[in-house]
């Protein structure tokens, strides 16, 4: 419980972290802060947001005050979850635009990455079990050498290959343009449907340095005594396999999970570009280009909680799973 | 991004002391036993292939790369333009093996970077322990918890000058924590050995056992910590400037594919301006990945793959273990 | 065994749920690929599909003053809010709207508009003179609600009055005689009784707009597509043919023209690189490529009050220095036509009717490099070695910045500097990596670029006006936008020649005006003209047909131009046909 307490205690903290460099960022760069980044609008852009001066300085938490200040004012807002006013998409409050587009960004890593990670933990498992074997002389080459191409490449292929060549996969978007999002079945199946492809991409990206992971850490388990004895008691190959191995072997992958999926939340912003996708990716890569600071900085923000939910989420996995954390 | 991420257990770490002999030249130890590995030699060989390509890339391409010559412009493959020419008609073949030189460099210093400020916070934070220790652990999580290519792309938006040593100094930055926690877990197992604790209590001071004894003991690991590093380095990069942040008008294989997809090449049906610095990529990175198994593969004696014994490899993928004796 | 069974069931659970996931791919794997919604590729659109490129997710903002950067906004103007007359590009006769007739009066200084009537908001109130009056003035009520300049300095109208329900007075100081055309023509109406009490329009987002437009109802909104549906009760009666127009998003240009490739996107406007192969030979019949080129030039501008830039005769010889066939047809695809010195041959060719100014137009705009030497050697210019030299003995050098990202003009650049290059001139093609660092500089030309014309489209008027009149100079250093005066130049007989024009209704005596002018302009060569800056348009004839192309022609292309485009929105018509 104390472990867990701790664990919680550095969340906070690093959640804090991610809000203060969020805060800095614009002033750490030479210039005054607003000027700075009025420099990068053009006359065009002044003109159609009128009150992008305003909006600036409710970026950075009042403007005219000292740093200190500002910085607290910011912290008031943010607990508000008034992370100003988009100015690409002037004046749409940026936490309306995140709210839009973080949900479907979620279940795409989501999935994809659990299948990424059940799909690469059990060939490594058995790749690991059978030395020599199929698995570990086709599948795990194979699976190596798709992951080494980077994200946005995988993506590509299977847009101009699968989607548009064959046909086989809707190409863009995230649900059919005459759907409306909703909770009914038409919509449902449009999403699943259109997150296919964007799923697949992700997961041969990712699933090969899931296969390598699990296959090292499962060769160590192996050569344990407990599984030597497991063999002696007679017990069937495939229960040792599972049961016995491979339940202890995916501990340190487990726990490897939580820091890949913030290497996964990056390369989400590859796939969403390339098929279009309206996630936060997309929206964060839009926003730069549009030198629409208030919402980029807010993503980041976002992104920064996401990845903290899910080492949570592994947290308590783990506390679960392992039973020496629970006497500790 | 694949990540290989070698075991976090426990690992035997070797220096063997023999080398071996071709003829009159000795080679160290480790690089004989890298070679004799069969991941890792196929990485190397890889490696040192785009290497060399780099170095002679000035004989083997045209001066200016990126110069556009429109009489010339979307050749398919041919003799005169091996890979093809762009919408502009700039040489393909000549942006890749050019392009190679900046993408390695960038990766290798990028990665070297990374490594060494993992290594020194990572091992001096493990062996002196205490306050540093939390200091350090808590930079790391940190770090570890602020997903890196979003703070990139945010950063790049931020930053007027894109060059190469920025990036690096970015990408080092944003990935020297993973490798930071790797290496600090790996100087704890080895903090309670003899020859450290023998050190300690003859009086060496503490830059000496960190540099002088802990280091040199964990090359094997540390040189893994380069690699992973690197590839991680060329990937991200090449992401950056598919998006279209990073600089336009280097060459490097990001920035060519970057232009292919710009000019909707593909869609016009010309796929060799984006699928040759792909492959130049994923086969750069793939060599990076198997030398980096074979490290492990090294380091681990477990994880040798062993051919498949008694009634043939059949039988043991079908029956397992029970069946192959 | 207990235990073998407990795991053989496990086992076979498993497995079950695998099988079902399985087959839930399958059944919707084998689903028809393109089913993007009513775009699909068998059935046929109901509604018009466009799309852009680079949209960000659509979010609901339909103020038509401050949306139109936005995917939701970009069309407001003229699907929802209407002009009040339409004066197509290139000068074309105006073509009434909501004004239905005018007449000036009271020495030209006054114009009677009267209103088309029984034109209703589409919340059932009558529009009249009231809300054309308020649309008129609103720039009193804030400054982004201003279309015709009545808050800002060189404002030319006296005042504006209602006269009855259907007719409104527009008195001006002086007279205009591009007043319709330049100035009217960017008026849209909106209804009174709600704009008035919008406390800060900047920030209205405009969620239900009430307009008097050929499209009412926003019949759905997503944030990757959105449907206007026609107004049932519209003032032109059968109008508009196309029951909806409905807008996708696109992420980039390359997806943008996946879709038009898949014949999902009937019409988009970005530029698609080699259009003959890439999109027209996917289906001849029915896909076709209209880049309009009745449009201004694309010039070299350089900042002419720099030395050596200042001297005539060095802009002259840079005219007949560059190669404006290479840069057409291999910078520009061949798309871009080129011009001669004067460059109103896209847009006014009709203006330029003298047959000594138009030989001497060409003539100094023919590829010569020997002629251009000489030009500079004449001038006082020398050479060393290769290089130039100017009269005050120093090298010269000409670099020209252009976005990275925009590579048609990088490639003109390309050939333009090694144009310069072979006349001795140290030239480079500069970088620049975004808008955000090439434009606050390009507009002021504080290095030498391409750019774009500024002036007034009603007539060759504006052209003449923003590169010569005094009237329009904006000192070195700032931004030339306001007027278009981004050369920083200016010429006072063209001046006194102007102020006759703008005065003068007479069309003869606006010929002979422009004939001089043109000779002036010939004379001062402020930019160098290059080429056309087409208006691209792709459009599909696989549903729709009416479209506007070459052989009928009424304006501008591009259905986020106002007010051409409301011409487009009610005469495009269903139903498909094989060619254009």
């Amino acid at each position: 419980m104390r472990w867990f307490a701790r664990r919680l205690g550095f969340y906070v903290f690093a959640i804090w972290v991610a809000l203060t460099v969020n805060f800095l960022l614009p002033r750490l760069m030479p210039g005054s802060p607003i000027a700075g980044l009025l420099e990068h609008l053009s006359p065009a852009q002044l003109a159609a947001n009128p009150g992008i001066v305003q909006t600036y300085e409710a970026l950075l938490g009042g403007g005219h005050h000292s740093i200190w200040q500002d910085y607290v004012t910011y912290l008031h807002r943010i607990s508000h979850f008034n992370f100003g006013l988009s100015t690409s998409n002037y004046p749409t409050p940026v936490s309306e635009v995140v709210g839009r587009t973080l949900p479907y960004s979620i279940f795409l890593v989501g999935v994809a990455f659990v299948l990424a990670f059940l799909i690469g933990t059990g060939v490594g498992m058995v790749a690991a079990w059978r030395r020599g074997g199929f698995t570990d002389s086709v599948v795990v080459p194979v699976f190596m050498t798709v992951s080494a191409f980077p994200a946005f490449v995988l993506a590509l292929l299977g847009l101009y290959v699968l989607g548009l060549k064959a046909g086989w996969f809707p190409i863009q978007h995230a649900y059919d343009n005459d759907v409306i999002p909703g909770w009914n079945w038409r919509f449902v199946t449009s999403a699943f449907r259109h997150s296919q492809l964007p799923i697949l991409a992700i997961v041969a990206a990712y699933t090969g340095g899931w296969v390598l992971n699990m296959r090292t850490v499962m060769v160590n388990t192996i050569s344990e005594d407990y599984v030597g004895m497991a063999h002696a008691k007679g017990l069937r190959d495939r229960r040792v396999m599972t049961r016995y191995a491979g339940r202890n072997a995916i501990l340190p992958p487990l726990n490897g999970f939580a820091a890949q999926f913030a290497s996964a939340v990056g390369g989400l912003v590859f796939i969403e570009i390339v098929f279009s996708y309206p996630g936060v990716g997309y929206t964060l890569q839009s926003a730069v280009l549009g030198n629409d600071y208030p919402l980029a900085q807010a993503i980041l923000v976002v992104l920064s909680v996401c990845v903290i939910v899910a080492n949570l989420i592994m947290d308590v996995l783990n506390f679960v799973l392992d039973p020496r954390l629970r006497t500790a | 991004m694949a990540q290989l991420e070698p075991t976090a257990l426990d690992l035997p770490l070797l220096s063997p002391k023999r080398g071996i002999r071709l003829g009159r030249i000795r080679l160290p130890g480790w690089i004989a036993l890298l070679l004799r590995n069969r991941k890792s030699r196929t990485g190397l060989l890889i490696v040192v292939f785009v290497i060399l390509v780099a170095i002679i890339s000035p004989l083997i391409s045209v001066a200016h790369p990126n110069d556009f010559n429109l009489l010339a412009a979307r050749q398919s493959p041919s003799w005169h333009h091996l890979f093809g020419t762009t919408d502009q008609g700039s040489d393909v073949f000549s942006q890749v093996v050019v392009g190679a030189r900046r993408s390695l460099l960038l990766g290798a210093l990028a990665g070297a970077l990374a490594t060494v400020v993992a290594a020194v916070l990572g091992i001096t934070a493990a062996y002196v322990g205490g306050i540093v220790d939390e200091v350090v652990n808590l930079l790391t999580n940190v770090f570890l918890t602020i997903p890196a290519i979003p703070l990139l792309v945010v950063a790049s938006g931020y930053l007027k000058t894109r060059g190469m040593w920025t990036m690096i100094a970015v990408i080092a930055l944003v990935l020297w924590a993973f490798e930071a926690r790797i290496l600090r877990a790996q100087a704890l197992t080895l903090k309670s050995r003899d020859f450290i604790l023998a050190a300690k209590a003859s009086g060496e001071p503490t830059w000496r056992i960190v540099f002088g004894e802990l280091m040199p003991n964990m090359i094997s690991r540390i040189a893994a910590a380069f690699v992973l590093v690197f590839y991680v380095a060329l990937l991200v990069d090449s992401g950056l400037e598919f998006l279209g942040l990073g600089d336009q008008s280097a060459t490097s294989w990001g920035v060519t594919i970057y232009w292919a997809q710009v000019n909707s090449t593909v869609l016009q049906g010309e796929w060799w301006p984006f699928m040759f610095p792909s492959l130049a990529l994923g086969l750069t990175v793939l060599g990076l990945v198997l030398v980096l198994a074979g490290i492990d593969e090294v380091s681990n004696p477990r994880l040798r793959t062993e051919r498949a014994e008694g009634r043939g490899r059949l039988a043991t993928l079908l029956g397992g273990k029970a069946f192959a004796r | 065994m207990r235990r073998s069974f407990r795991s053989t069931r496990r086992l076979v659970a498993v497995g079950v749920v695998a099988g079902l996931a399985v087959l839930a791919l399958i059944g919707t794997a084998s689903a028809p690929a393109a089913t993007d919604g009513s775009a699909s590729l068998t059935a046929a659109h109901k509604c018009i599909v466009m799309t852009g490129s680079g949209d960000p997710a659509f979010v609901k903002n339909f103020n038509p003053y401050t949306a139109t950067g936005l995917p939701s906004g970009s069309f407001v103007q003229g699907a929802f809010y209407e002009p009040l007359v339409v004066v197509g590009e290139g000068g074309l006769k105006p073509v009434p709207w909501l004004a239905k007739s005018w007449a000036w009066s009271n020495g030209n200084k006054t114009l009677t508009l009267h209103l088309q009537k029984g034109v209703k908001w589409s919340d059932g109130k009558p529009l009249t003179s009231l809300d054309v009056v308020y649309s008129l003035t609103a720039g009193h009520q804030s400054a982004i609600m201003d279309r015709i300049g009545l808050t800002g300095t060189g404002n030319n109208v006296q005042s504006i009055r209602a006269h009855g329900p259907y007719n409104v007075a527009i008195t001006l100081k002086t007279p205009d005689s591009q007043f319709i055309a330049a100035i009217l023509n960017r008026q849209f109406v909106v209804p009174q009784h709600i704009w008035s009490k919008v406390s800060d329009p900047a920030t209205f987002t405009n969620s239900n707009p009430v307009g008097s437009g050929p499209f009412d109802k926003i019949s759905r909104f997503t944030t990757q597509d959105y449907v206007f549906s026609k107004n049932p009760s519209y003032w032109q009666p059968g109008l508009p043919k196309v029951p909806c127009l409905e807008y996708v998003q696109a992420a980039s240009n390359d997806s943008a023209l996946a879709l038009i490739q898949s014949g999902q996107v009937d019409w988009t406007h970005n530029f698609v690189p080699n259009v003959a192969s890439a999109y027209v030979a996917k289906d001849p019949k029915h896909f076709h490529a209209f880049y309009a080129t009745t449009a201004y030039p694309i010039s070299l501008h350089l900042d002419d009050t720099q030395y050596p830039f200042s001297l005539v005769a060095f802009r002259k010889a840079l005219s007949l220095a560059i190669d404006r066939n290479s840069v057409s047809k291999l910078g520009e695809y061949g798309y871009a036509p080129p011009v001669d010195a004067i460059g109103l041959g896209g847009l006014f060719p009709g203006w330029v009717t003298d047959a000594a100014v138009k030989a001497q137009a060409k003539a100094m705009a023919t590829y010569n490099p020997a002629a251009a030497k000489k030009t500079l050697t004449d001038a006082g210019f020398t050479y060393k070695g290769g290089n130039l030299i100017d009269p005050k003995g120093n090298a010269v050098s000409l670099d020209i910045h252009v976005i990275s990202g925009w590579s048609d003009w990088v490639a003109s650049n390309q050939i333009i500097t090694k144009n310069l290059s072979d006349i001795g001139i140290s030239s480079k093609v500069a970088l620049e990596p975004d808008w955000g660092s090439w434009q606050p500089n390009a507009y002021a030309t504080k290095f030498p670029t391409l750019l774009w014309e500024m002036g007034s489209q009603g007539s060759p008027y504006g052209y003449f006006y923003a590169n010569l009149s005094q009237n329009a100079f904006i000192p070195a250093g700032q931004d030339g936008s306001p007027t278009g005066n981004t050369e920083h130049f200016q010429d006072p007989q063209a001046t006194s020649l102007l102020n006759q024009w703008k005065v003068t209704l007479d069309p003869e005596k606006q010929q002979q005006l422009a004939t001089q002018l043109e000779k002036i302009w010939l004379n001062d060569l402020p930019i160098v003209p290059l080429f056309i800056g087409p208006r691209w348009s792709t459009y599909s004839t696989k549903y729709f047909h009416c479209w506007d192309t070459q052989k009928n022609f009424w304006g501008d292309p591009i259905f986020t131009t106002f007010p051409d485009n409301i011409l487009s929105f009610t005469r495009i018509c269903p139903g498909g046909q094989a060619g254009a």
